[in-house]
């Protein structure tokens, strides 16, 4: 497969097989249905919900209900400002039977493997269910498993066998029973392991936070007045963060012209999240809150985060002890840092995240898309030409995913209908070889980089609306150009687009 | 004297930002796009006028002020192997 080969024809897709029923399954399916498609989606749980389906105690979303919601089905009004796992969970349900697709989800299915079929027409897709194994031919195939599965990332940390107390993955987490009245530490720095912090502070009798690497906090309100959306997801923030892989006119002047305007305003940033969080509370060895990388780099590190607002108020009071450093190995009565002290715990919790899961793609196919240390790298995030048919649907990491899967679903489906078309391989492999080589110049190394996106959802969103020929800007009303500038992008800004009748909606009065 | 020369590069810089909006917007999808271009292109000229002069004071600042605790540089630089 070389030189300037015809892209594959998308518009004789007739069946899908979607493997994974979280956000980006269900979202896939939805579309793909109403552009018919005729689709089968494969979950290996009982339930629909992916990541959603069970969770640690207390968990929930990290940003406010109105990011985390389908453009075109706005979650319940009676929803707290942060939904719950379970309240979420039912959402996704309720998704699933508002918009039909409940029929097409086999539940309990684990896809084994995927490969192309031996005439390159279409995929071949093998399940293992309760009743044996099967195997199953679709036009194209949507890996919709996101970027974590279920499966516990568990560092290997020497000495476990000689540690008499409990170890537990944050997944294992799911009553107070575990932390209750025992001296607990937490390793990790992301959302879960705050949370963790916070659960061991109210029950148990110690809470310990092992920390490598700092990163800056974001509140759920700057200042403790605005919510953060206001101060992160407008157009103006989007063009002074490190720039987009295109930059248009405006943008090129912003970072050369206005370099000093730009550097001076992530350090006003700064330090009002160092006021507003206290970060130079002092822990350990004379060290601050503050972390090494400058803010507008750690927003793009593997984890960003939004903790509850008592998080940094127990660290400063003492509830919640911090440490900086990494653990060395376990002793029999709790662990020994890098830096050769010593944190007395009989239960140590990982909050090390989760693992991704794309072991049903062969090694062959894996190498066919590039699959390298921080992972596939993907035109527009979701199609590879050397892999013509197999569509990533959920595979970015940005401040509004199912705003970003609805619109890589939106996408796809009108590349069946034959709205748009796909370049040529060559073309492809350019625009891929550009996104890799401008991810690895800035972002933080993580398993991940090739999915991250965070702020720059903006000018992704801009892309996939112009290959579909939809306006990029989608602020109405009277004061629509001042909104288009401080006010922040949300699903519900794109939820024409989300409608089946998109086309009519969008071009109405021409 | 930073506030008039500010809104007067203000000004010409949204002249120039309301041009640039009128050629790249007047062809979007949807309807009246280009009357919607000249109306956001005015509001550009309006919003640069207005903040011109704060943002021209920054930029000074900005730049004094990098000169001498740019230890932490800004964007894409710091990430560079």
């Amino acid at each position: 497969m070389s030189g300037e080969a015809s892209p594959v024809d998308y518009t004789n897709v007739k069946t899908a097989g979607i493997i994974g029923a979280g956000v980006a399954g269900l979202a896939a399916a939805k579309t793909l249905q109403a552009a018919g498609v005729a689709c089968t989606v494969f979950e290996r749980n009982d339930a629909i919900g992916g990541v959603w389906t069970d969770g640690y105690l207390e968990y929930g979303v990290q940003v406010p209900k109105e990011l985390y919601e389908f453009p075109d089905f706005p979650l319940p009004e009676d929803t707290p400002q942060f939904t719950p796992g379970p309240m979420l969970q039912q959402y996704l349900e309720d998704y699933a039977d508002h918009f039909g697709i409940r029929d097409c989800i086999r539940l309990g299915v684990t896809v084994t493997n995927v490969e192309q079929a031996p005439d390159g027409q279409g995929w071949l897709v093998s399940t293992s269910l309760p009743g044996g194994e099967a195997q199953q031919h679709f036009d194209m195939v949507v890996v919709g498993v996101g970027l974590y599965s279920n499966i516990p990332h568990m560092p290997e940390i020497p000495g476990q066998a000689e540690f008499s107390g409990q170890v537990h993955h944050i997944s294992g987490l799911k009553s107070p029973d575990v932390l209750a009245g025992r001296k607990v530490a937490v390793v990790g720095f992301g959302k879960s392991a705050t949370d963790a912090a916070l659960l061991a502070r109210k029950h148990g009798k110690a809470s310990n936070i092992i920390v490598r690497t700092l990163h800056w906090p974001v509140p759920r309100n700057l200042a403790g007045l605005i919510p953060f959306k206001w101060g992160l997801l407008n157009r103006l923030t989007v063009t002074v963060i490190p720039p987009y892989k295109t930059m248009t006119a405006l943008e090129r002047q912003v970072h050369f012209i206005g370099k000093p305007l730009v550097w001076l305003f992530w350090r006003v940033v700064e330090l009002l999240l160092i006021v507003q969080c206290q970060l130079w509370t002092r822990f350990g060895a004379r060290q601050s809150l503050i972390p090494d990388e400058p803010v507008e780099i750690g927003a793009f590190s593997e984890a960003t985060m939004v903790p509850r607002p008592e998080f940094y108020k127990s660290v400063r009071s003492g509830e919640i002890n911090l440490h900086r450093g990494r653990i060395e190995r376990f002793v029999p009565d709790g662990v020994e840092l890098d830096n050769g002290s010593r944190i007395e715990a009989d239960t140590v919790v990982l909050a090390t995240g989760w693992r991704s899961d794309y072991g049903f793609l062969s090694d062959e196919l894996q190498d066919r898309l590039g699959l390298e240390d921080d992972g596939f790298y993907l035109y527009r995030q979701m199609v590879h030409p050397d892999a013509p048919g197999l569509v990533f649907i959920g595979y970015a990491s940005t401040v509004a995913n199912i705003l970003a899967y609805n619109m890589q679903s939106r996408w796809l489906a009108e590349l069946i209908t034959g709205r748009h078309h796909l370049p040529g391989r060559d073309a492809q492999m350019a625009e891929i070889a550009n996104l890799r080589e401008w991810k690895r110049r800035w972002i933080p190394f993580s398993h991940a980089r090739a999915a991250r996106l965070i702020v720059h959802l903006q000018h992704y969103l801009d892309e996939l609306m112009g290959d579909i020929g939809a306006n990029p800007l989608r602020k109405t009303g009277i004061f629509a150009p001042l909104a288009e500038v401080f006010a922040p992008y949300e699903p519900r800004d794109y939820r024409d687009i989300a409608a089946d009748d998109w086309v009519k909606r969008e071009f109405a009065g021409e | 004297m930073f506030y008039t020369l500010g809104t007067l590069l203000g000004l010409v810089t949204g002249i120039v930002h309301a041009v640039h909006i009128i050629a790249t917007q007047s062809s979007l999808p949807g309807p009246n796009a280009s009357g919607q271009a000249f109306y956001r292109a005015a509001w550009a000229i309006v919003l640069w006028t207005l903040f011109g002069g704060y943002l021209f004071s920054m930029w000074v600042i900005g730049l004094l002020f990098r000169a001498v605790f740019a230890d932490r540089g800004n964007s894409a630089d710091l990430a560079k192997p």
